[in-house]
């Protein structure tokens, strides 16, 4: 095993794609049976695992159901999480409101007072 | 688009269920199962626990809606939390179990492929199912996310709480490993 075949051993498992040809790499490979089945081992890794991608396993016929059963107790609760905060900020107005109501209403009746 | 707006392809099945629309929520469930199911599957190798894992990345999704804001798909969402929560399953499994997760993989259906290319294919599908199993979970997770998902190494660092450099070595690790599994019978016969 040459130099080059050492270091297509140490380098072909880092390459997301294999493509050598421009390297000096590639042009060892390319007279070199030994890195042209190790390369084609390696493409061949590649093409299995990212069509892994593609096979899709049918999920159990249950977890629809198991979800919809842990969740049970939660339907619902984005919404009232919103309403909840949506009741405190009119809460809070109604009674900003009073306040300044009542505020407007002393400030008058002092007016009237004075007069 | 702006922050929460949803995608088109997702429908208003999203923009229901984040109002707590249930039957909304089921249906973006059926309609994802299978893809959570077998990204899950692909992370654990081990069908009861993708099981698990399928249905916490679901209820973690139903708690997390009012936060989704739709810069992402909603399938690469589930995604996200399906990784997140196959990490922590494994970690509840590892507390509580000695032996290692045997059980599960299983051929899957083969795709519309000429015969030779889909005995092939399938033959591969199968060893390299089997040699997925052989590997670490740390190293497994790495290289489904890469070469079966294609993340980007940043991406799966951040999701895995590591340095870019440690994902990478774990790559390169499993890479090897899986390398040296499928063929070694024909390393061994020369």
């Amino acid at each position: 095993m040459s130099i080059h075949c050492a270091v297509m051993r140490l380098t072909l498992p880092r390459m997301d794609r294999i493509e050598w040809q421009e390297s000096r790499l590639g042009r060892h490979a390319a007279t070199c049976l030994r890195c042209q089945a190790e390369t084609a081992r390696y493409r061949k890794l590649h093409r299995g695992l990212g069509e892994l991608a593609e096979v899709t396993e049918p999920a159990p016929v249950s977890l629809v159901a198991e979800v919809e059963k842990a969740i049970g107790g939660e339907i619902g609760e984005p919404a009232r999480v919103r309403a909840r905060v949506a009741g405190a900020v009119a809460a809070a107005g109604a009674v900003t409101a009073a306040v300044a109501g009542a505020a407007a209403v002393i400030a008058w009746r002092r007016a009237h007072g004075a007069t | 688009m702006t922050p929460g707006e949803v995608r088109p392809e997702d429908g208003d099945l999203l923009l229901r269920a984040r109002n707590g629309d249930r039957a909304a929520f089921s249906e973006l469930v059926r309609i994802h199962q299978n893809e959570v199911y077998t990204l899950a599957l692909r992370l654990v190798a081990d069908r009861d626990l993708a099981a698990d894992v399928a249905q916490e990345a679901f209820v973690r999704a139903w708690r997390s809606l009012p936060g989704f804001r739709g810069e992402a798909r909603f399938s690469t969402w589930m995604h996200r939390i399906t990784v997140n929560a196959a990490w922590s399953q494994r970690r509840r499994v590892a507390r509580h179990r000695a032996d290692p997760l045997d059980a599960g993989f299983q051929e899957p259906a083969s795709r519309d492929l000429s015969p030779e290319r889909a005995a092939e294919s399938a033959d591969l599908r199968g060893r390299l199912l089997e040699a997925l199993k052989t590997l670490t979970d740390p190293v497994r997770t790495v290289v489904v996310l890469k070469d079966v998902y294609d993340w980007p190494h940043a991406e799966i660092a951040d999701h895995l709480g590591i340095s870019v450099t440690a994902a990478k070595v774990r790559l390169h690790r499993g890479r090897r490993q899986l390398r040296d599994r499928l063929w070694h019978e024909m390393e061994a016969a020369r």
